[in-house]
Protein backbone atom coordinates (compact mmCIF):
# COMPACT_ATOMS: atom_id res chain seq x y z
CA UNK A 1 0.00 0.00 0.00
CA UNK A 2 1.54 3.27 -1.01
CA UNK A 3 0.60 6.72 0.05
CA UNK A 4 0.92 10.04 -1.69
CA UNK A 5 2.80 12.90 -0.15
CA UNK A 6 3.04 16.51 -1.02
CA UNK A 7 6.34 18.33 -0.57
CA UNK A 8 5.65 21.98 0.13
CA UNK A 9 8.66 24.20 -0.49
CA UNK A 10 9.30 27.29 1.56
CA UNK A 11 11.96 29.87 0.99
CA UNK A 12 12.86 32.86 3.11
CA UNK A 13 11.65 36.18 1.77
CA UNK A 14 14.65 38.23 0.92
CA UNK A 15 15.18 41.03 -1.48
CA UNK A 16 18.93 40.67 -1.21
CA UNK A 17 18.86 37.36 -2.98
CA UNK A 18 21.79 36.93 -5.27
CA UNK A 19 20.75 36.74 -8.90
CA UNK A 20 21.96 33.57 -10.55
CA UNK A 21 24.02 33.66 -13.73
CA UNK A 22 22.80 31.67 -16.74
CA UNK A 23 25.29 28.86 -16.05
CA UNK A 24 24.19 28.68 -12.45
CA UNK A 25 20.56 28.48 -13.52
CA UNK A 26 21.40 25.70 -15.90
CA UNK A 27 23.33 23.84 -13.22
CA UNK A 28 20.45 24.30 -10.80
CA UNK A 29 17.95 22.93 -13.31
CA UNK A 30 20.20 19.96 -13.95
CA UNK A 31 20.12 19.01 -10.26
CA UNK A 32 16.31 19.01 -10.34
CA UNK A 33 16.33 16.62 -13.28
CA UNK A 34 18.84 14.37 -11.61
CA UNK A 35 16.60 14.29 -8.57
CA UNK A 36 13.59 13.36 -10.68
CA UNK A 37 15.55 10.73 -12.60
CA UNK A 38 16.90 9.17 -9.40
CA UNK A 39 13.46 8.99 -7.82
CA UNK A 40 10.85 7.46 -10.14
CA UNK A 41 8.30 7.65 -7.35
CA UNK A 42 8.01 11.39 -7.85
CA UNK A 43 4.60 11.50 -9.52
CA UNK A 44 4.47 15.18 -10.26
CA UNK A 45 7.33 17.62 -10.19
CA UNK A 46 4.66 20.14 -9.44
CA UNK A 47 5.18 23.75 -10.15
CA UNK A 48 6.55 26.93 -8.67
CA UNK A 49 4.54 29.81 -7.33
CA UNK A 50 5.20 33.37 -8.33
CA UNK A 51 6.11 35.61 -5.41
CA UNK A 52 3.07 37.86 -5.55
CA UNK A 53 -0.59 37.03 -5.25
CA UNK A 54 -3.82 37.89 -3.51
CA UNK A 55 -5.32 36.86 -0.22
CA UNK A 56 -8.99 36.69 0.76
CA UNK A 57 -10.15 36.82 4.34
CA UNK A 58 -13.50 37.90 5.72
CA UNK A 59 -14.44 39.10 2.25
CA UNK A 60 -11.45 41.41 2.22
CA UNK A 61 -9.03 41.04 -0.65
CA UNK A 62 -5.42 41.93 0.09
CA UNK A 63 -2.31 41.93 -2.02
CA UNK A 64 0.28 39.26 -1.74
CA UNK A 65 0.93 36.50 0.68
CA UNK A 66 4.17 38.04 1.76
CA UNK A 67 3.19 41.02 3.82
CA UNK A 68 3.83 39.62 7.23
CA UNK A 69 5.53 36.31 6.61
CA UNK A 70 9.24 35.72 6.69
CA UNK A 71 8.88 32.67 4.51
CA UNK A 72 7.01 32.12 1.35
CA UNK A 73 5.57 28.96 -0.17
CA UNK A 74 7.46 28.82 -3.44
CA UNK A 75 6.36 25.52 -4.92
CA UNK A 76 5.38 21.92 -4.46
CA UNK A 77 5.92 18.39 -5.77
CA UNK A 78 3.94 15.18 -5.26
CA UNK A 79 5.45 11.75 -4.74
CA UNK A 80 4.36 8.30 -3.69
CA UNK A 81 6.01 6.28 -0.95
CA UNK A 82 5.19 3.43 1.37
CA UNK A 83 5.53 5.51 4.51
CA UNK A 84 6.75 8.80 5.91
CA UNK A 85 10.28 7.45 6.28
CA UNK A 86 10.52 6.69 2.60
CA UNK A 87 9.00 10.07 1.68
CA UNK A 88 11.45 11.87 3.93
CA UNK A 89 14.30 10.00 2.27
CA UNK A 90 13.37 11.51 -1.08
CA UNK A 91 12.70 14.92 0.40
CA UNK A 92 16.20 14.96 1.94
CA UNK A 93 17.79 14.87 -1.50
CA UNK A 94 15.55 17.56 -2.94
CA UNK A 95 17.57 20.34 -4.62
CA UNK A 96 15.44 23.05 -3.00
CA UNK A 97 17.50 22.44 0.14
CA UNK A 98 20.61 23.83 -1.55
CA UNK A 99 19.06 27.30 -1.28
CA UNK A 100 20.00 28.85 2.06
CA UNK A 101 17.10 28.91 4.49
CA UNK A 102 14.82 26.74 2.37
CA UNK A 103 12.60 24.17 4.05
CA UNK A 104 10.25 21.39 3.00
CA UNK A 105 7.02 20.50 4.67
CA UNK A 106 6.00 16.91 3.92
CA UNK A 107 2.26 16.16 4.18
CA UNK A 108 0.37 13.02 3.33
CA UNK A 109 -2.52 13.46 0.93
CA UNK A 110 -5.77 12.35 2.57
CA UNK A 111 -6.97 10.67 -0.60
CA UNK A 112 -10.59 11.82 -0.42
CA UNK B 1 31.87 23.72 -9.66
CA UNK B 2 29.02 22.29 -11.64
CA UNK B 3 28.04 25.52 -13.35
CA UNK B 4 31.32 25.84 -15.16
CA UNK B 5 31.22 22.74 -17.30
CA UNK B 6 27.72 23.35 -18.49
CA UNK B 7 26.69 23.85 -22.11
CA UNK B 8 26.44 27.49 -23.17
CA UNK B 9 22.78 27.18 -24.23
CA UNK B 10 21.35 29.45 -21.60
CA UNK B 11 24.29 31.84 -21.59
CA UNK B 12 23.81 32.50 -25.27
CA UNK B 13 20.07 32.84 -24.87
CA UNK B 14 20.86 35.41 -22.18
CA UNK B 15 23.23 37.31 -24.48
CA UNK B 16 20.68 37.44 -27.27
CA UNK B 17 18.01 38.71 -24.91
CA UNK B 18 20.26 41.46 -23.50
CA UNK B 19 21.13 42.55 -27.01
CA UNK B 20 17.50 42.65 -28.02
CA UNK B 21 16.39 44.54 -24.92
CA UNK B 22 19.21 47.06 -25.23
CA UNK B 23 17.94 47.97 -28.64
CA UNK B 24 14.35 48.07 -27.47
CA UNK B 25 14.94 50.18 -24.37
CA UNK B 26 18.14 51.95 -25.36
CA UNK B 27 21.69 51.30 -24.21
CA UNK B 28 21.36 54.01 -21.56
CA UNK B 29 18.92 51.75 -19.71
CA UNK B 30 21.46 48.96 -19.39
CA UNK B 31 21.02 48.82 -15.62
CA UNK B 32 17.24 48.30 -15.88
CA UNK B 33 17.71 45.74 -18.62
CA UNK B 34 20.16 43.80 -16.46
CA UNK B 35 17.92 43.90 -13.40
CA UNK B 36 14.87 42.89 -15.37
CA UNK B 37 16.68 40.00 -16.93
CA UNK B 38 18.10 38.90 -13.59
CA UNK B 39 14.52 38.79 -12.28
CA UNK B 40 13.48 36.78 -15.30
CA UNK B 41 16.34 34.33 -14.72
CA UNK B 42 15.19 33.85 -11.17
CA UNK B 43 11.66 33.17 -12.36
CA UNK B 44 13.05 30.76 -14.92
CA UNK B 45 14.77 28.68 -12.26
CA UNK B 46 11.38 28.13 -10.69
CA UNK B 47 9.30 27.79 -13.82
CA UNK B 48 11.62 25.42 -15.63
CA UNK B 49 12.45 23.04 -12.86
CA UNK B 50 9.55 20.72 -13.55
CA UNK B 51 9.78 20.58 -17.32
CA UNK B 52 13.30 21.62 -18.14
CA UNK B 53 14.56 24.44 -20.29
CA UNK B 54 11.99 25.18 -22.99
CA UNK B 55 13.06 25.19 -26.62
CA UNK B 56 12.12 28.81 -26.92
CA UNK B 57 14.11 29.84 -23.84
CA UNK B 58 15.14 33.05 -25.57
CA UNK B 59 11.55 34.12 -26.23
CA UNK B 60 10.50 33.10 -22.72
CA UNK B 61 13.26 35.12 -21.06
CA UNK B 62 12.67 38.04 -23.35
CA UNK B 63 8.98 38.20 -22.50
CA UNK B 64 9.55 37.84 -18.77
CA UNK B 65 12.40 40.36 -18.68
CA UNK B 66 10.49 42.85 -20.79
CA UNK B 67 7.57 42.76 -18.36
CA UNK B 68 9.86 43.30 -15.39
CA UNK B 69 11.61 46.21 -17.07
CA UNK B 70 8.35 47.90 -17.97
CA UNK B 71 7.12 47.40 -14.38
CA UNK B 72 10.30 48.98 -13.12
CA UNK B 73 10.19 51.91 -15.52
CA UNK B 74 6.57 52.56 -14.55
CA UNK B 75 7.47 52.52 -10.88
CA UNK B 76 10.37 54.91 -11.40
CA UNK B 77 8.21 57.26 -13.39
CA UNK B 78 5.73 57.49 -10.56
CA UNK B 79 8.57 58.33 -8.26
CA UNK B 80 9.56 61.11 -10.62
CA UNK B 81 12.79 59.50 -11.73
CA UNK B 82 12.00 59.84 -15.39
CA UNK B 83 12.15 63.34 -16.84
CA UNK B 84 8.71 64.90 -16.83
CA UNK B 85 8.97 66.02 -20.41
CA UNK B 86 9.25 62.46 -21.56
CA UNK B 87 6.03 61.34 -23.09
CA UNK B 88 4.61 58.32 -21.35
CA UNK B 89 4.20 56.26 -24.48
CA UNK B 90 7.78 56.95 -25.45
CA UNK B 91 9.16 56.39 -22.03
CA UNK B 92 7.60 53.04 -21.56
CA UNK B 93 6.32 51.45 -24.69
CA UNK B 94 9.27 50.17 -26.65
CA UNK B 95 9.55 50.90 -30.33
CA UNK B 96 8.35 48.17 -32.65
CA UNK B 97 11.26 46.35 -34.15
CA UNK B 98 11.61 46.89 -37.86
CA UNK B 99 11.32 43.91 -40.15
CA UNK B 100 14.93 43.80 -41.17
CA UNK B 101 16.11 43.50 -37.61
CA UNK B 102 16.82 40.05 -36.35
CA UNK B 103 18.51 38.64 -33.31
CA UNK B 104 21.95 38.70 -34.84
CA UNK B 105 21.55 42.33 -35.75
CA UNK B 106 20.80 43.05 -32.12
CA UNK B 107 23.87 41.18 -30.91
CA UNK B 108 26.02 42.90 -33.46
CA UNK B 109 24.64 46.28 -32.54
CA UNK B 110 25.45 45.66 -28.89
CA UNK B 111 28.90 44.45 -29.88
CA UNK B 112 29.53 47.62 -31.90
CA UNK B 113 28.31 49.76 -29.03
CA UNK B 114 30.56 48.04 -26.55
CA UNK B 115 33.65 48.61 -28.69
CA UNK B 116 33.12 52.34 -28.35
CA UNK B 117 36.34 54.33 -27.92
CA UNK B 118 34.79 55.90 -24.80
CA UNK B 119 35.06 52.55 -23.00
CA UNK B 120 38.58 51.41 -22.02
CA UNK B 121 39.52 48.10 -23.60
CA UNK B 122 39.63 46.02 -20.40
CA UNK B 123 36.10 47.22 -19.70
CA UNK B 124 34.97 46.46 -23.23
CA UNK B 125 35.94 42.84 -22.74
CA UNK B 126 34.15 42.56 -19.42
CA UNK B 127 31.13 44.21 -20.97
CA UNK B 128 31.08 41.79 -23.89
CA UNK B 129 31.55 38.77 -21.63
CA UNK B 130 28.82 39.86 -19.33
CA UNK B 131 26.12 41.10 -21.66
CA UNK B 132 26.76 39.14 -24.83
CA UNK B 133 28.22 35.94 -23.48
CA UNK B 134 26.15 35.77 -20.27
CA UNK B 135 28.94 35.26 -17.72
CA UNK B 136 28.56 36.44 -14.13
CA UNK B 137 31.17 38.63 -12.48
CA UNK B 138 32.62 35.64 -10.66
CA UNK B 139 32.75 33.58 -13.83
CA UNK B 140 34.51 36.38 -15.67
CA UNK B 141 37.02 36.77 -12.83
CA UNK B 142 37.79 33.04 -13.02
CA UNK B 143 38.32 33.19 -16.73
CA UNK B 144 40.37 36.36 -16.87
CA UNK B 145 42.37 35.17 -13.84
CA UNK B 146 41.69 38.32 -11.88
CA UNK B 147 39.65 39.36 -8.85
CA UNK B 148 35.89 39.81 -8.79
CA UNK B 149 36.39 43.37 -7.58
CA UNK B 150 38.53 44.18 -10.53
CA UNK B 151 35.90 42.77 -12.91
CA UNK B 152 33.21 44.71 -11.10
CA UNK B 153 35.18 47.96 -11.45
CA UNK B 154 35.74 47.42 -15.14
CA UNK B 155 32.07 46.61 -15.54
CA UNK B 156 30.97 49.77 -13.78
CA UNK B 157 33.17 51.85 -16.01
CA UNK B 158 31.58 50.36 -19.08
CA UNK B 159 28.14 50.92 -17.65
CA UNK B 160 28.96 54.51 -16.79
CA UNK B 161 30.08 55.15 -20.35
CA UNK B 162 26.90 53.55 -21.65
CA UNK B 163 24.82 55.96 -19.63
CA UNK B 164 26.53 59.12 -20.78
CA UNK B 165 27.59 58.55 -24.35
CA UNK B 166 25.63 57.62 -27.41
CA UNK B 167 27.49 54.52 -28.34
CA UNK B 168 25.87 53.73 -31.63
CA UNK B 169 28.32 54.50 -34.37
CA UNK B 170 27.14 57.01 -36.94
CA UNK B 171 27.70 56.75 -40.71
CA UNK B 172 31.42 57.26 -41.17
CA UNK B 173 32.38 55.79 -37.81
CA UNK B 174 31.20 52.35 -38.87
CA UNK B 175 34.31 50.95 -40.47
CA UNK B 176 36.47 52.30 -37.68
CA UNK B 177 34.14 50.78 -35.10
CA UNK B 178 34.26 47.40 -36.83
CA UNK B 179 38.05 47.58 -36.56
CA UNK B 180 37.84 48.12 -32.80
CA UNK B 181 35.33 45.27 -32.50
CA UNK B 182 37.84 43.01 -34.23
CA UNK B 183 40.60 44.22 -31.93
CA UNK B 184 38.46 43.55 -28.88
CA UNK B 185 37.59 40.05 -30.10
CA UNK B 186 41.25 39.32 -30.71
CA UNK B 187 42.19 40.49 -27.22
CA UNK B 188 39.41 38.33 -25.80
CA UNK B 189 40.77 35.35 -27.69
CA UNK B 190 44.35 35.92 -26.59
CA UNK B 191 43.17 36.26 -22.97
CA UNK B 192 41.97 32.71 -23.30
CA UNK B 193 44.78 31.47 -25.47
CA UNK B 194 47.94 32.87 -23.99
CA UNK B 195 46.99 33.65 -20.40
CA UNK B 196 48.94 31.54 -17.99
CA UNK B 197 47.18 30.13 -14.99
CA UNK B 198 43.56 29.36 -14.35
CA UNK B 199 41.88 26.12 -15.36
CA UNK B 200 42.37 25.63 -19.09
CA UNK B 201 38.76 24.50 -19.64
CA UNK B 202 37.57 27.92 -18.54
CA UNK B 203 40.05 29.79 -20.66
CA UNK B 204 39.04 27.67 -23.63
CA UNK B 205 35.55 29.09 -23.26
CA UNK B 206 36.93 32.57 -23.88
CA UNK B 207 38.40 31.36 -27.16
CA UNK B 208 35.08 29.83 -28.15
CA UNK B 209 33.20 33.00 -27.31
CA UNK B 210 35.70 35.08 -29.29
CA UNK B 211 35.20 32.79 -32.27
CA UNK B 212 31.44 33.06 -31.98
CA UNK B 213 31.61 36.86 -31.92
CA UNK B 214 34.09 36.95 -34.80
CA UNK B 215 31.70 34.85 -36.88
CA UNK B 216 28.88 37.18 -35.93
CA UNK B 217 30.78 40.11 -37.43
CA UNK B 218 32.16 38.28 -40.44
CA UNK B 219 28.87 36.75 -41.49
CA UNK B 220 26.87 39.92 -41.38
CA UNK B 221 26.60 41.33 -44.91
CA UNK B 222 26.48 44.97 -43.85
CA UNK B 223 29.26 44.91 -41.30
CA UNK B 224 31.70 42.32 -42.55
CA UNK B 225 35.10 43.25 -43.91
CA UNK B 226 37.93 41.26 -45.39
CA UNK B 227 39.81 41.79 -42.13
CA UNK B 228 36.93 40.25 -40.20
CA UNK B 229 37.21 37.07 -42.26
CA UNK B 230 40.98 37.08 -41.85
CA UNK B 231 40.48 37.28 -38.08
CA UNK B 232 38.08 34.32 -38.22
CA UNK B 233 40.71 32.35 -40.15
CA UNK B 234 43.42 33.34 -37.68
CA UNK B 235 41.38 32.34 -34.62
CA UNK B 236 40.41 28.99 -36.13
CA UNK B 237 44.03 28.24 -37.01
CA UNK B 238 45.16 28.92 -33.44
CA UNK B 239 42.19 27.22 -31.84
CA UNK B 240 42.60 24.07 -33.97
CA UNK B 241 45.96 23.50 -32.27
CA UNK B 242 44.60 23.66 -28.73
CA UNK B 243 45.00 19.96 -27.86
CA UNK B 244 48.66 19.95 -28.82
CA UNK B 245 49.57 23.11 -26.93
CA UNK B 246 49.50 21.72 -23.42
CA UNK B 247 50.73 18.44 -22.01
CA UNK B 248 48.93 16.11 -19.62
CA UNK B 249 49.90 18.33 -16.69
CA UNK B 250 48.58 21.43 -18.41
CA UNK B 251 52.02 22.87 -19.08
CA UNK B 252 52.62 24.54 -22.43
CA UNK B 253 54.28 22.47 -25.14
CA UNK B 254 56.66 24.38 -27.41
CA UNK B 255 55.78 24.46 -31.09
CA UNK B 256 58.75 22.27 -32.00
CA UNK B 257 57.60 19.54 -29.61
CA UNK B 258 53.89 19.57 -30.44
CA UNK B 259 52.23 16.39 -31.65
CA UNK B 260 50.83 17.64 -34.93
CA UNK B 261 48.47 14.69 -35.24
CA UNK B 262 46.47 16.37 -32.48
CA UNK B 263 45.74 19.42 -34.64
CA UNK B 264 42.07 19.49 -35.59
CA UNK B 265 41.90 19.18 -39.35
CA UNK B 266 38.19 19.90 -39.49
CA UNK B 267 38.82 23.28 -37.93
CA UNK B 268 41.63 23.99 -40.39
CA UNK B 269 38.96 23.51 -43.05
CA UNK B 270 36.88 26.26 -41.44
CA UNK B 271 39.93 28.50 -41.47
CA UNK B 272 40.48 27.87 -45.17
CA UNK B 273 36.88 28.70 -45.89
CA UNK B 274 37.28 31.99 -44.04
CA UNK B 275 40.49 32.65 -46.01
CA UNK B 276 38.52 32.47 -49.24
CA UNK B 277 36.22 35.25 -48.06
CA UNK B 278 39.17 37.24 -46.76
CA UNK B 279 40.92 37.45 -50.09
CA UNK B 280 44.44 38.78 -50.40
CA UNK B 281 45.56 41.93 -48.69
CA UNK B 282 48.11 43.09 -46.15
CA UNK B 283 46.02 43.66 -43.05
CA UNK B 284 47.37 42.72 -39.64
CA UNK B 285 44.95 39.81 -39.48
CA UNK B 286 45.70 38.59 -43.00
CA UNK B 287 49.41 38.48 -42.27
CA UNK B 288 49.06 36.89 -38.84
CA UNK B 289 46.67 34.33 -40.30
CA UNK B 290 49.13 33.59 -43.10
CA UNK B 291 51.87 33.00 -40.53
CA UNK B 292 49.58 30.78 -38.45
CA UNK B 293 48.71 28.85 -41.62
CA UNK B 294 52.39 28.21 -42.38
CA UNK B 295 52.81 26.71 -38.91
CA UNK B 296 49.56 24.79 -39.00
CA UNK B 297 50.11 23.15 -42.36
CA UNK B 298 53.81 22.37 -42.01
CA UNK B 299 54.12 18.57 -41.76
CA UNK B 300 56.89 18.88 -39.15
CA UNK B 301 58.65 21.66 -37.31
CA UNK B 302 61.76 21.17 -39.46
CA UNK B 303 59.80 21.19 -42.72
CA UNK B 304 58.19 24.57 -41.90
CA UNK B 305 58.54 27.19 -44.65
CA UNK B 306 60.71 29.45 -42.51
CA UNK B 307 61.76 31.87 -45.27
CA UNK B 308 58.07 32.54 -46.03
CA UNK B 309 57.44 33.26 -42.34
CA UNK B 310 60.42 35.62 -42.17
CA UNK B 311 58.99 37.52 -45.13
CA UNK B 312 55.50 37.67 -43.58
CA UNK B 313 56.87 39.08 -40.32
CA UNK B 314 58.70 41.69 -42.36
CA UNK B 315 55.44 42.76 -44.02
CA UNK B 316 53.66 42.72 -40.67
CA UNK B 317 56.33 44.96 -39.14
CA UNK B 318 55.84 47.43 -42.00
CA UNK B 319 52.10 47.87 -41.50
CA UNK B 320 52.23 47.62 -37.72
CA UNK B 321 55.73 48.27 -36.42
CA UNK B 322 56.30 46.41 -33.16
CA UNK B 323 59.47 45.08 -31.57
CA UNK B 324 57.52 41.89 -30.85
CA UNK B 325 57.08 41.24 -34.57
CA UNK B 326 60.81 41.85 -34.99
CA UNK B 327 61.56 39.37 -32.22
CA UNK B 328 59.33 36.73 -33.77
CA UNK B 329 60.77 37.49 -37.18
CA UNK B 330 64.26 36.93 -35.79
CA UNK B 331 63.20 33.58 -34.32
CA UNK B 332 61.83 32.51 -37.71
CA UNK B 333 65.06 33.71 -39.29
CA UNK B 334 67.12 31.58 -36.92
CA UNK B 335 65.51 28.53 -38.51
CA UNK B 336 65.67 29.90 -42.05
CA UNK B 337 69.24 31.21 -42.02
CA UNK B 338 70.75 29.95 -38.78
CA UNK B 339 70.93 31.27 -35.23
CA UNK B 340 74.11 33.32 -35.82
CA UNK B 341 72.37 35.60 -38.35
CA UNK B 342 69.33 35.93 -36.12
CA UNK B 343 71.42 36.66 -33.05
CA UNK B 344 73.24 39.41 -34.91
CA UNK B 345 69.87 40.87 -35.91
CA UNK B 346 68.66 40.87 -32.30
CA UNK B 347 71.88 42.45 -31.08
CA UNK B 348 71.39 45.31 -33.55
CA UNK B 349 67.87 45.93 -32.24
CA UNK B 350 67.18 48.59 -29.65
CA UNK B 351 64.20 47.07 -27.88
CA UNK B 352 62.11 49.06 -25.41
CA UNK B 353 62.76 48.16 -21.79
CA UNK B 354 59.49 46.25 -21.39
CA UNK B 355 60.78 43.85 -24.00
CA UNK B 356 64.49 43.75 -23.18
CA UNK B 357 63.59 43.07 -19.55
CA UNK B 358 61.09 40.33 -20.37
CA UNK B 359 61.53 36.58 -20.22
CA UNK B 360 60.62 36.37 -23.93
CA UNK B 361 63.59 38.40 -25.02
CA UNK B 362 66.04 36.68 -22.66
CA UNK B 363 64.75 33.20 -23.47
CA UNK B 364 65.26 33.87 -27.17
CA UNK B 365 68.88 34.86 -26.54
CA UNK B 366 69.29 31.76 -24.39
CA UNK B 367 67.89 29.61 -27.15
CA UNK B 368 70.12 31.08 -29.87
CA UNK B 369 73.25 30.59 -27.73
CA UNK B 370 72.21 27.04 -26.91
CA UNK B 371 71.83 26.22 -30.59
CA UNK B 372 75.20 27.84 -31.32
CA UNK B 373 76.78 25.57 -28.72
CA UNK B 374 77.65 28.37 -26.28
CA UNK B 375 76.21 26.63 -23.25
CA UNK B 376 77.75 29.00 -20.71
CA UNK B 377 75.92 32.03 -22.12
CA UNK B 378 72.81 30.02 -22.77
CA UNK B 379 72.69 28.97 -19.14
CA UNK B 380 73.09 32.52 -17.89
CA UNK B 381 70.29 33.82 -20.17
CA UNK B 382 67.98 30.95 -19.18
CA UNK B 383 68.57 31.76 -15.53
CA UNK B 384 67.70 35.42 -16.08
CA UNK B 385 64.63 34.49 -18.12
CA UNK B 386 63.41 32.01 -15.49
CA UNK B 387 63.62 34.66 -12.81
CA UNK B 388 61.25 36.90 -14.80
CA UNK B 389 58.88 34.34 -16.31
CA UNK B 390 55.30 33.68 -15.15
CA UNK B 391 54.84 30.22 -13.57
CA UNK B 392 53.89 28.22 -16.68
CA UNK B 393 56.66 29.55 -18.86
CA UNK B 394 59.05 29.15 -15.96
CA UNK B 395 58.39 25.42 -15.92
CA UNK B 396 59.18 25.12 -19.62
CA UNK B 397 62.36 27.20 -19.35
CA UNK B 398 63.51 25.28 -16.29
CA UNK B 399 63.13 22.06 -18.25
CA UNK B 400 65.21 23.59 -21.05
CA UNK B 401 67.91 24.68 -18.64
CA UNK B 402 68.02 21.24 -17.05
CA UNK B 403 68.58 19.67 -20.47
CA UNK B 404 71.76 21.76 -20.85
CA UNK B 405 73.36 20.37 -17.73
CA UNK B 406 75.57 17.34 -18.13
CA UNK B 407 73.63 14.21 -17.25
CA UNK B 408 74.76 12.49 -14.10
Amino acid sequence: MTHKYMLIYRNPVSTERKQPSPSEVQAMLATWHQWKAANPSILDMGDALLPTGKALKNSVVTDGPTIESKELVTGYSILQAKDYDAAMGIAKSCPILSTPGASIEVRELAGY
Amino acid sequence: MAGDAISPLLRHAYGRVVAHLLREFGAARLAQVEDGLAQAMLEATLAWRARGIPENATAWLQRAARNRIIDELRRNRFQGELPETEDESQAIEPETPSLTDDVHDDELRALLACASPSIPEPSQIVFALRTLCGFSTREIANRLVTSEENVQKRWERAREAMRTVDLEPTGDEWSERVESVLRMIYVLFTEGYFASGGPSVLRLELCQEALRLAHLVAQHPRVTTKSAWALVALLHLHHARRDARTDAEGLPVLLEAQDRSLYRRDEFALAMEAFQHAGMMDSKYHLEAAIAAEHAFAPTFEATQWPAIVMLYGRLARIEPSPLHDLHGAIARSYAEGPAVALAQLERMRPPTWLSGSHLWLATFADFHRRLGDLERARSFYEQAIALAPPFERAVLTRRLASLLPRP
